[in-house]
């Protein structure tokens, strides 16, 4: 809550700082410093957005883009929340994944590209799947060390209370790790967004952004191109403040202060 | 299994859970421990923490154990509460006995961070399925009895250290135990709060109220709250010598009686 102000602050002076590279590379092109064929000049940029806003085609390629993004988020999420909390409660469940995530992990999510083309074929199902599974492997790891440290401080509580096993979890172990969870969901969901776009440029077929982006840059519509790019840019700014934004909300239910006031 | 750290203990009710813990019928002690000896796992061949205990306590009394740093005071009532398992020896319960309450001695392990005051009250009866609405008003209730009710909506986080702990006392306070484990509880507390928690504390123990084991290393303040103490020896503790107080004596000569069997065991 107290931090509001500052996080407005700092978003007004990424967008000044952002203006102000606009308008440098707007002067540098007008005199011709760089070629405007590498990269199209700002105003240029702004009309091309002002058409495509307007145009069917944007409605439905980012429409495609994001519905992929949530399925695949939700889905990710799920799973991974799902075993990470298993593992933590449960030693045998920890030692049978750990290993194989621990390995997963350490691949970056491009180099699945590869495996998914080759498994599903190219399309938004194997966007998708690569998405989910970048969402999986971070979230899992954070779910698991969030569950085991609940249950480590709340097991004996909840075993002089009596909790039955569902009760522990429901009352116990996904409260105190909802924050964790959360801020691991943060990076998951903007991890996600950038997959489903680089996906879509690589092996993504004829919908969404990432193939608008593609089909438009081997056309020489930069303009139009960048003007994808920023959007994309934009909204993945947009995805991370609401986590952000949902974390502050979440915080009292997972034990930080509910607000400022001092006893 | 000495100390499970499986999930699969929840739901099993404390009273007579555990491979060592055993009830037992009509007019007999509340509990009643008969050579219990606990190692604590890990250490090579394991760390003896708690050799040939014996004790018992009855409806309405007031037991206190005193004893060093480390001696296992707080083992025991784990051992009792069923959050640990012995490695031989029996803890028997009477069957009437249905609840155990335990105060664990840091706030941290007693109050859940993301629950106000008096939802954390509240707790015990949440877990048994009581209405939400009648839980909390008997944390209410309850809170006022400890003098907190203007703070019951804040989160432990908001409250200080000593009512923390008042609001982990307060919650058996709410929910009635027939065995209440009292560990350290008040260590952050100041005298007028103290004196109130002995206060309550005397009052859960009244007839056809709770047995009271308290565990403390302040010989005076044991004193003055206990029906009877047991002085716990060094690790591995045994039963060093067992102090019961009348009801006539004055605190200074309770404290007096407790220093002199301490002296004796410590060679003070």
């Amino acid at each position: 809550m107290v931090k509001r102000p500052q996080n407005i602050r700092s978003l007004a002076l990424a967008a000044c700082l952002f203006v102000f590279v606009g308008i440098g590379l707007e002067i540098c092109g007008r005199l011709g410093l760089y070629s405007n064929l590498a990269f199209p000049l700002p105003s240029g940029m702004i009309s091309a957005l002002c058409r495509l806003v307007l145009a069917d085609a944007f409605i439905a390629n980012w429409a495609s883009t994001l519905g992929i993004w949530g399925v695949s988020l939700l889905l990710g999420l799920l799973i991974g929340v799902t075993l990470g909390f298993l593992a933590g409660m449960d030693d045998r469940v920890s030692e049978l994944l750990t290993p194989f995530f621990g390995y997963f992990r350490s691949i970056p999510p491009i180099a699945l590209f590869p495996v998914a083309l080759i498994a599903i074929g190219s399309g938004s199902q194997a966007t998708g799947m690569v998405a989910s599974l970048a969402v999986l492997l971070n979230t899992f790891p954070i779910a698991l060390v969030a569950a085991r440290e609940a249950v480590l401080r709340h097991r004996d509580l909840a075993v002089s209370l009596g909790a039955t096993r569902r009760q522990f979890l429901m009352l116990f172990v996904a409260p105190s790790t909802a924050t964790a969870v959360l801020a691991g969901s943060r990076i998951a969901a903007t991890l996600a967004f950038a997959v489903c776009v680089a996906g879509e440029i690589l092996i993504g077929g004829r919908r969404g952004v990432g193939s608008a982006i593609l089909e438009l840059s081997e056309r020489y519509r930069l303009e139009e191109a960048y003007a994808y790019i920023f959007c994309a840019g934009l909204v993945g700014v947009v995805i991370d403040r609401l986590f952000a934004w949902l974390a502050v909300l979440i915080k009292p239910a997972s034990g930080a202060l509910a607000n400022t006031e001092k006893p | 299994m000495k100390d499970s750290h499986s999930a699969s203990r929840f739901g099993v009710n404390n009273a007579g859970s555990g491979g060592a813990q055993t009830s037992q019928t009509a007019a007999s002690p509340l509990l009643t421990i008969r050579g219990l000896n606990y190692t604590v796992p890990g250490h090579q061949n394991g760390l003896p923490v708690l050799k040939r205990i014996d004790l018992s306590l009855a409806e309405d009394e007031i037991l206190g154990l005193l004893g060093p740093n480390g001696c296992g005071k707080s083992t025991l009532l784990r051992l009792i509460a069923g959050l640990a398992q012995p490695d031989s020896g029996s803890i028997i319960f009477r069957d009437s006995l249905k609840k155990i309450g335990v105060v664990f001695q840091h706030s941290s392990t007693n109050l859940l961070a993301w629950k106000s005051a008096v939802h954390n009250v509240a707790l015990p009866a949440v877990i048994g399925g009581q209405k939400s609405a009648d839980a909390l008003r008997a944390a209410r209730v309850s809170l006022a009895e400890v003098g907190l009710v203007d703070l019951a909506e804040r989160y432990p986080e908001q409250l200080s250290g000593g009512e923390q702990q008042l609001v982990s006392i307060a919650r058996w306070m709410a929910n009635r135990a027939d065995l209440l484990l009292v560990d350290e509880a008040w260590s952050m507390l100041d005298f007028i709060q103290r004196k109130r928690v002995y206060a309550l504390l005397h009052r859960c123990a009244r007839p056809g109220g709770s047995g009271i084991i308290v565990v403390s290393h302040n010989v005076s303040e044991v004193a003055n709250l206990a029906d009877r103490v047991l002085v716990l020896t060094s690790r591995p503790a045994t039963v060093g010598d067992q102090v019961v107080f009348s009801a006539g004596e004055s605190p200074a000569q309770r404290t007096e009686r407790l220093w002199s069997s301490a002296r004796k065991i410590f060679a003070l």
